[in-house]
């Protein structure tokens, strides 16, 4: 049983990677270079929020911070800043996962649109504090905008792709004292 | 069964932990370098793209073919008024083909007479764009040369007709293109035919603003711009695009280079001339220490 669980954590870490992987490409796809004005959902972050609610152990820490690294050097992004605040938010998730398992989807919904609001709210002051070049207050609202209201959607995508429920057992070692 | 093994692995947590927190730290690390040191950061950005980029090539294709085929479908269904507007655009070409021979011939002549020196010729270098910046707010793309391929940071990127932007950052053997459409692209510029100097400033849309103008009023939209020189980054007089106004009667450029189907650039190899710093060794002949005693 254990060893079908391992199996199934591997597999699904994979696809993780591979869903990333593939939504990258899309981005990096040189298909037109006229400046747009469609602003995409940061998916890769919802993913990992939905799935460490959902099943922790698809996401563990290293999975993360070499996914979002890899995308901030490849995606043109201050280095290392988008990734030191994924993992902050997602360990936060991941240590009140309890809470969240009990919560109606509406408070979740509730609960992780503020989590994105003030990391995008930190990103910024820190982007200020060291003088960096940044999007603008209206880019990061709609930003943040666009985020929340595609997360229904992605946790249905979620619940689809990697068969996930919110009462799922986890043997993730943050809340391993829990359960 | 889950409980025992976890008893059995009960350093797990701890370790976990520690390296949770390593890795936090590490990416906040990656942060204050990026900021302290950015040459050096974004040079470890350029290695690590590539590494990565030139593999991917194979990945791109299919994604780059089928969008290029969706479009090819687009252009298809109106052929037959593709057609007609080619035949007037010939027509019009011709005409304007037989003045530029006639200027090119006037020009060539009225140089000889002046004895006038000409720059050497720029030659380029093309490369094709391997992948695009993958943001909203960046307007860059990674190009096949680097530089095994000779190519330094700093020279202009053109796509046949109107400059595209500048090579910031170079790799072994891909290098990035800033576009001017870029928020931190600004280039000094030449508007003619009133010779009026202002900079160039990338704002995210297909339409760079035209900043700093010396006189406004000698400025109309379908004005010609041309790049300056000034600043010693890009040699002077390759075509931008037209000046045109927005909405709200702001000055914009409409750029020359057809940015929706940029699949290859040319890089223009550039060597700026040696700075003159010294008049006086120009006008007449080097003072000799006998003549400075008198």
């Amino acid at each position: 049983m254990i060893k079908n669980y391992r199996y199934r954590i591997i597999l699904n870490q994979f696809l993780f990677f591979f869903i990333f992987v593939l939504g990258l490409f899309i981005l990096l796809s040189p298909i037109t270079l006229l400046p747009t004005n469609i602003l995409l959902p940061e998916t890769t972050l919802l993913i990992t929020l939905i799935l460490i609610i959902r099943s922790p152990d698809y996401v563990p820490f290293w999975l993360i911070f070499l996914t979002f690294i890899l995308s901030d050097f490849l995606l043109t992004k201050p280095l290392g800043l988008n990734t030191f605040l994924v993992l902050i938010i997602t360990e936060f998730v991941r240590r009140n996962r309890p809470a969240f398992v009990e919560m109606l989807f509406l408070s979740e919904w509730l609960v992780i649109s503020i989590i994105l609001f003030f990391a995008s709210l930190l990103k910024e002051i820190l982007l200020i504090l060291s003088l960096s070049e940044r999007n603008g207050w209206i880019e990061t609202l709609q930003q943040i905008g666009v985020d929340i209201f595609m997360y229904p959607i992605v946790v249905i995508f979620v619940r689809i792709v990697f068969q996930v429920k919110k009462t799922e057992k986890s043997i993730s070692y943050s809340i391993r004292n829990r359960t | 069964m889950i409980d025992k093994k976890h008893e059995d692995g009960k350093f797990i947590k701890p370790l976990a932990f520690v390296g949770m927190a390593a890795i936090i730290l590490i990416s906040f690390c990656f942060f204050i370098l990026w900021r302290i040191d950015n040459p050096r950061a974004e040079l470890i950005r350029i290695s690590v793209i590539d590494k990565i980029v030139p593999n991917l090539d194979w990945a791109m294709a299919p994604a780059t073919k089928a969008s290029q085929m969706v479009q090819n479908f687009q252009s298809y269904k109106r052929l037959y008024d593709q057609n007609q507007e080619l035949r007037d655009e010939l027509q019009k070409m011709r005409s304007w083909r037989e003045a530029a021979l006639q200027l090119e011939q006037e020009n060539a002549r009225l140089l000889d007479l002046n004895n006038v020196k000409l720059n050497p010729k720029l030659n380029y270098i093309s490369g094709k764009i391997l992948v695009d910046s993958g943001s909203l707010f960046r307007q860059s793309a990674i190009i096949n040369l680097g530089i095994s391929d000779g190519i330094i940071e700093g020279w202009a990127a053109m796509d046949g007709l109107g400059l595209v932007g500048r090579i910031a950052g170079v790799g072994k053997n891909t290098s990035r293109i800033l576009f001017l459409t870029d928020t931190s692209s600004n280039v000094p510029v030449l508007i003619k035919p009133s010779n009026q100097r202002a900079i160039l400033s990338g704002n995210n849309t297909i339409q760079p603003s035209l900043l700093f103008i010396e006189n406004n009023k000698q400025v109309q939209p379908g004005d010609r711009i041309l790049t300056s020189g000034d600043g010693g980054v890009f040699p002077a007089n390759l075509l931008i695009g037209q000046v045109s106004l927005d909405n709200s009667n702001q000055l914009k450029a409409q750029l020359s280079a057809n940015f929706s189907g940029l699949e290859y650039l040319r890089i223009i190899r550039h060597s700026p001339n040696a700075p003159i710093n010294q008049p006086s060794r120009l006008i007449g002949p080097e003072l000799t220490k006998a003549n400075t005693d008198d």
